[in-house]
């Protein structure tokens, strides 16, 4: 909504300019009448901003989150030391960080005009070097997003050269992989995510060639791409210095081939850098395969290759048959109820819930959970400006209850209590994350944690006493066990990697679990009694979101391979099993290492339970003592990436690889340092002071955004533009003002303005404009001047008067449109002599809409959902020189999903100009034949198979139906260079429509026969069929062809259409 | 067309409508007592109805007071028998039995959800288990015909595949499996509580 209305006021200066005869006198009034679709931008709340002054940081946050801005200095501090050491650069200037309390918060920002979408981190903007981050949560990914958006402000600084350079050449820019590459390397270490992502496409042959990278940043695999970007980057670093990575953007400055640039940097080009770093990598990751087991060696894969959809969140359901699941086929997002022996749908949950019921579902973990009575499944949606927790009903298959929680934002990780009647939940709020419980039945809530570190992934004991649960501290997660009945937590499992997902057993004294041992998700099983776990993997890939069965026999898990995520499950072995299970794996790493590292002896012989094994010994301890082969070999290769505080050296063997930052601290952890016993970080009350930061409320500005310059030549014209932007800092205020030259022979030109301000800072938004508009035309009378041939005239249009718009989103899909438009015109003669005209017209419209938008976007148009509004206007007769007409206008589009890409979109289109002075539309052709040509906003298209406007009137009706189909996705090019087609699609296409004024004579039936001469009476429909390629390639395009035709078997021959844009 | 032949369509669609509506609610039309059933040896399962009785004797008939529920709790019931049907049109067997042998735990007395579990052990090949679930549907409900008939039918089924497969085997070597004579298509019915 908000682009739109910027969008809506650079049109209108762009038309003023570009107008012509024809259409001046309707110009500003269509614009206004024009109904835009579109998400909104929702303004839930009020933010209250205040600034925080550090030495190097301009901190903006709100005082309810004080202590994670605080903390968020002290990140963005230390921060800045390090990436300052790594690019040997100081910021030229204090650059303003906005940071929100949650991502929902995040989205309301208008410092970024379009809506953001769940996923997006943060982001960081070069023409005012801003950079605004959310949390999400977790403290680490917090500083991890600060420090890498603080290392693009960095580079902006470097490569723009401050204000004068950044204004003159914003868009110059190293590649997107460089950019990124070396925001990733300042970042404190890769996760096993980041690992996991990285060895799969390496040991499956799916790495992006270096030269089609940044393409991947449109089209691909956009996280490979960072994780690549990375890996690529710690190897220039390693093997060639650090130093090398500062270099980069100094190169660029006098070298904007990435290939040249390679060569002066490290003496090699482009595709050899990419054959060596590769070469490393396989070296790396292709020795896991000794040791190490596909998933499919030791589960079965849930579903086909077919299967479009993507799972996650599985949980179970009573009998174990069938399973729920967060499902997403890359258009969509469902909860969905699958067969586990096929993963075929059984039931989905969401059906027709979206934009109904809720925005979006969450894509957090464990946003659905199946209770254990087998009757209920809970999942968690964003509606309004935070999560809910939805209770659906599987016996009435309906939504029967939903739970809202007014103090916290986001909702994750679900578990029922056994007896189906609390859930267990981390709720994240107020810039921290906890873990809570609720009755679902009487809504009340308990708080059972209270530190700002992240706790994650509860599961309820049998005997519901009792939840396990991931809680972080110093950057590495432990399990934990809260006490229902002594509202107590205690520490059960840690060790110096991740321990996730603790899943109970049904014997209640034992826990699946999963752990980042040699940096690779496996499954372990915990024995709280005798205190000693047990491996039950050693995968390639590595195991995420391990759900157990109600029985406790089958565990259903995710796992990465070939670039996407797949559901598999497996056995869980009795108890007697998974201690030879334990000794086995464990035997074979031992066999696979060389002798000199090999770990304490092992005994071979399975262990039976009257004997246990030595390995059994080994429990918790066997990490400490980390002669995890694999993993060294990893680590060991890698050089680690360097940590906050200190520039690493590769090669510095004193640095530990695995090494963790303390959080607050500047310095660096050893694994072992960070095992010490556990105390709830406190945000110190004095850390002001020893930061001597500076606090104050912020009070808006108003700065330059931009200055743009337009010019052109249009019939004898020649026009420019002016535009000067200004907005603050928070972009809750914008102001643009417009100015116009005209020139033209025996034309002197007028002052032509247009002033133009929004506000956003509410729910509702506002803008007005004054404008005072001269255009000039050629109209069709003919003069003798001084003897000579007759000289064409030459008019001018005077167009001044204001606009006022506001705007009310109802939720993101819905809002409720008003504007005012007052426009006062008068034409007259003024070469190759003056003459006033005395028609001056003057128009006061009012106009008011519905509009309604949940269609999901694809390149080539909408993929699936509907759009429709209902727009209304009336002019106020004030008397002979005002206008007076009545607008009415409906569009109704609805685009129904045949598979994964087809799609069939559906369109009904009327619109009415009723009254005096009533406007004449155009029918005819495609929407748009070109982006900037002076009628489209009059056209009503698409009716394919006729000319460009080729029918008038002040009523028109339109249908359309069209199927597209795909052909082409991703097609990359060699020569000339190389560039990428994203999508061709093909579409077949069926219009009708027909145009036509009050008095005019209508025939409906039949249609016109296309081999009958044009009358303009009787009005009659007209039809076209035909078919199209559309390619995107920078912007849609379309290439049509159809004919007319008259539902009697007639046709005409094809006519071909070029035209931009989506069709509709 | 004359106003009687309409009045007669009128009449069939009537009756169709009743039948439907009566097949919603009965979910299996059972045979009733004593109509022979539909197989090819049902003959000698109707002869051997006796001797079925002594193979596999019936349970003992007790009368139980049929206990008075809220309407919130026939409202469960009717609920769960539901999704059980779902259940068992989309081939999940299992998760019928989960839920039945759930909701039995709340509501031990009710007489459809012991049938119908009994339905589903019969399904799921657990003879022992259906009979002596029908057997206490009886009991519950006596006057319901359904139980009584689906008690009968499995020990006439169990008698006939006795004494078919006692026929075959001295035309089978001894280590050939067995044939598995076709079941009989029984589903569950709704509360008839």
């Amino acid at each position: 909504m908000q682009a739109i209305t910027r969008f809506h006021s650079l049109a209108c200066a762009a038309l003023l300019a570009w107008g012509t005869a024809d259409l001046c006198a309707q110009d500003i009034l269509t614009l206004q009448l024009q109904q835009g679709f579109g998400k909104n931008k929702v303004r839930y709340r009020d933010f209250q901003w205040e600034i925080l002054e550090s030495e190097h940081i301009e901190l903006h946050f709100e005082s309810e989150f004080q202590n994670l801005a605080v903390q968020a200095i002290e990140y963005l501090e230390e921060g800045y030391d390090h990436i300052s050491q790594i690019l040997h650069h100081d910021l030229s200037h204090r650059p303003p960080v906005v940071i929100y309390q949650s991502h929902y918060q995040f989205q309301q920002t208008n410092i970024f005009p379009d809506f953001l979408p769940p996923g997006v981190a943060g982001f960081a903007e070069p023409l005012r070097f801003r950079m605004v981050v959310p949390f999400a949560g977790d403290l680490d990914e917090f500083r991890n997003v600060l420090v890498h958006e603080l290392t693009h402000i960095f580079q902006y600084d470097i490569v723009h050269k401050g204000p004068i350079r950044r204004i003159t050449s914003p868009i110059a820019q190293p590649p997107t992989w460089l950019m990124e590459g070396m925001a990733e390397y300042t970042t404190p270490g890769r996760n096993t995510i980041d690992e996991m992502v990285l060895r799969d496409a390496v040991l499956t042959d799916g790495l992006i060639p270096l030269e089609t990278m940044n393409q991947a940043w449109g089209q691909g695999n956009v996280f490979l791409a960072y994780k690549q970007s990375h890996a690529l980057m710690e190897y220039i670093a390693q093997q060639y210095g650090p130093e090398k990575i500062s270099r980069i953007l100094r190169l660029w400055d006098s070298q904007h081939d990435t290939d040249k640039l390679m060569d002066r940097l490290i003496g090699m080009d482009l595709k050899t850098l990419d054959e060596r770093w590769s070469a490393q990598m396989r070296k790396t990751y292709w020795p896991l395969l000794q040791t190490r087991d596909y998933t499919s060696e030791f589960a079965e894969k849930i579903g086909d290759d077919e299967n479009i959809h993507s799972f996650s969140s599985a949980c179970w359901s009573l009998s174990g048959d069938m399973l729920a699941v967060y499902s997403s086929d890359g258009i969509e997002q469902h909860v969905d109820i699958i067969r586990l022996s096929d993963a075929s749908l059984v039931e989905r949950v969401t059906e027709s819930m979206r934009a109904a019921d809720y925005d979006h579902l969450s894509i957090g973990s464990g946003t659905v959970a199946w209770a254990q009575d087998g009757q209920t499944i809970a999942f968690v949606a964003k509606e309004g400006p935070r999560d809910r927790i939805m209770l659906w009903n599987l016996y009435d298959k309906k939504l029967v209850q939903t739970l809202t929680m007014p103090d916290l934002d986001l909702v994750e990780s679900l578990t029922w209590s056994p007896d189906s009647r609390h859930l267990a939940f981390i709720g994240t709020g107020q810039g921290q994350s906890d873990l809570y419980i609720i009755d679902v039945q009487t809504g009340e809530r308990r708080q059972l944690t209270g530190t700002p570190e992240r706790e994650d992934y509860p599961n309820w004991s049998p005997d519901g006493q009792r939840i396990a649960f991931s809680s972080k501290y110093r950057n590495q997660f432990d399990i934990k066990i809260y006490d229902l009945t002594e509202n107590v937590a205690h520490a059960a499992i840690s060790s110096p990697t991740d321990d996730l997902w603790p899943q109970w057993l049904p014997e209640g004294n034992k826990l699946l679990f999963v752990s980042t041992r040699d940096k690779i998700n496996d499954l372990f099983v915990y024995h709280l009694d005798e205190g000693r776990e047990f491996r039950l993997t050693r995968s390639l890939s590595g195991i995420l979101n391990p759900a157990l069965s109600p029985d406790g026999r089958q565990i259903v898990f995710n796992t990465y391979f070939k670039g996407r995520s797949h559901l598999y499950r497996m056995a869980m072995p009795e108890w007697p099993e998974v201690k030879r299970k334990d000794a086995q794996l464990l035997a074979r790493v031992a066999e696979a290492v060389p002798p000199a590292k090999a770990p304490p002896p092992v005994e071979a012989e399975p262990p039976t339970e009257a004997e246990p094994p030595a390995t059994e010994t080994l429990a918790i301890e066997v990490p400490s003592v980390r002669p995890m082969v694999e993993g060294d070999a990893v680590l060991s290769d890698q050089g680690g990436t360097p940590s906050l505080g200190q520039v690493s050296d590769p090669k510095d063997p004193d640095l530990p690889d695995d090494a963790v930052l303390l959080a607050g601290a500047s310095g660096l952890l050893s694994p072992t340092e960070s095992q010490e016993p556990q105390a709830a970080v406190q945000l110190a009350d004095d850390t002001d002071d020893e930061l001597e930061l500076r606090r104050r409320r912020y009070t808006p500005k108003l700065e330059f955004d931009g200055i743009s310059v337009q010019m052109g030549y249009f019939d004898g014209f020649l026009s420019s533009i002016a535009q000067l932007s200004m907005s603050d800092l928070l972009g809750n205020h914008s102001l643009v003002l417009a100015t116009d030259y005209v020139a033209a022979q025996d034309i002197s030109n007028d002052f032509n303005f247009a002033a133009s301000y929004s506000y956003y800072g509410k729910r509702p938004t506002y803008h007005v404009s004054i404008f005072n508009w001269n255009q000039y035309f050629i109209n069709d009378r003919n003069f003798l001047v001084q003897g000579r041939a007759p000289a064409r005239g030459i008019s001018r249009l005077q167009q001044r008067g204001a606009l006022a718009n506001a705007s009310y989103p109802l939720d993101l899909y819905r809002r409720l449109d008003l504007s005012y438009t007052y426009v006062g015109e008068q034409e007259e003669q003024v070469s190759p002599f003056y003459e006033p005209d005395s028609t001056a017209t003057s128009t006061h419209l009012f106009k008011t809409a519905y509009v309604h938008d949940s269609i999901t976007y694809g390149l080539l148009g909408a993929t699936a959902g509907k759009r429709y509004f209902l727009s209304v206007g009336r002019t106020l007769s004030l008397g002979s020189t005002t206008r007076s007409f009545s607008h009415l206008e409906f569009d109704y589009r609805h685009y129904l999903r045949l598979g994964r890409w087809s799609v069939l979109g559906l369109r009904a289109y009327s619109v009415g100009s009723l009254g005096r002075d009533a406007l004449e539309y155009n029918l005819g052709g495609p929407t748009w034949f070109l982006p900037f040509y002076t009628g489209f906003n009059l056209n009503t298209g698409p009716l394919r198979g006729y000319q460009f406007s080729a029918f008038t009137g002040s009523r028109v009706l339109l249908t359309n139906a069209e199927l597209r189909v795909p052909f082409v996705r991703g097609i990359l090019f060699g020569w000339p260079g190389t560039f990428l087609i994203p999508a061709i699609d093909g579409s077949l296409f069926m219009d009708m429509g027909m145009a036509w004024n009050k008095d005019d004579e209508i025939d409906l039936w039949p249609f016109r026969n296309p081999h009958a001469a044009l009358t303009s009476s009787p009005r009659q429909v007209h039809a076209s069929v035909g078919f199209g390629l559309l390619v995107y390639f920078l912007l849609p395009m379309n290439f049509e062809f159809a004919r007319q035709m008259d539902l009697q078997g007639n046709f005409s021959d094809f006519k071909f259409h070029f035209s931009f844009g989506q069709s509709f | 067309m004359n106003y009687s032949v309409k009045n007669s369509l009128r009449l069939v669609a009537f009756g169709l409508g009743v039948l439907c509506l009566h097949g919603c609610l009965e979910l299996v039309r059972r045979p009733a007592a004593g109509e022979p059933i539909g197989y090819e040896y049902a003959s000698v399962a109707d002869t051997t109805a006796t001797s079925a009785a002594t193979v596999q004797p019936a349970p003992m008939l007790v009368i139980i007071d049929r206990p008075k529920r809220s309407r919130q709790q026939l409202q469960n019931i009717e609920q769960v028998n539901k999704y059980a049907l779902w259940c068992i049109e989309n081939a999940m067997w299992n998760e019928a039995q989960s839920h039945m042998e759930r909701a039995l735990t709340q509501d031990s007395l009710s007489a459809s959800l012991h049938n119908n579990l009994g339905v589903i052990y019969e399904r799921l090949g657990m003879a022992d288990k259906a009979a002596e679930f029908y057997g206490r549907a009886r009991a519950l409900n006596p006057t319901r015909e359904a139980y009584v008939a689906n008690l009968r039918h499995l020990q006439q089924y169990q008698q006939a595949s006795l004494d078919s497969t006692d026929s075959l085997d001295i035309f089978r070597a001894d280590d050939d499996p067995r044939p598995r004579t076709r079941r009989p298509d029984h589903s569950p019915t709704s509360t008839g509580e």
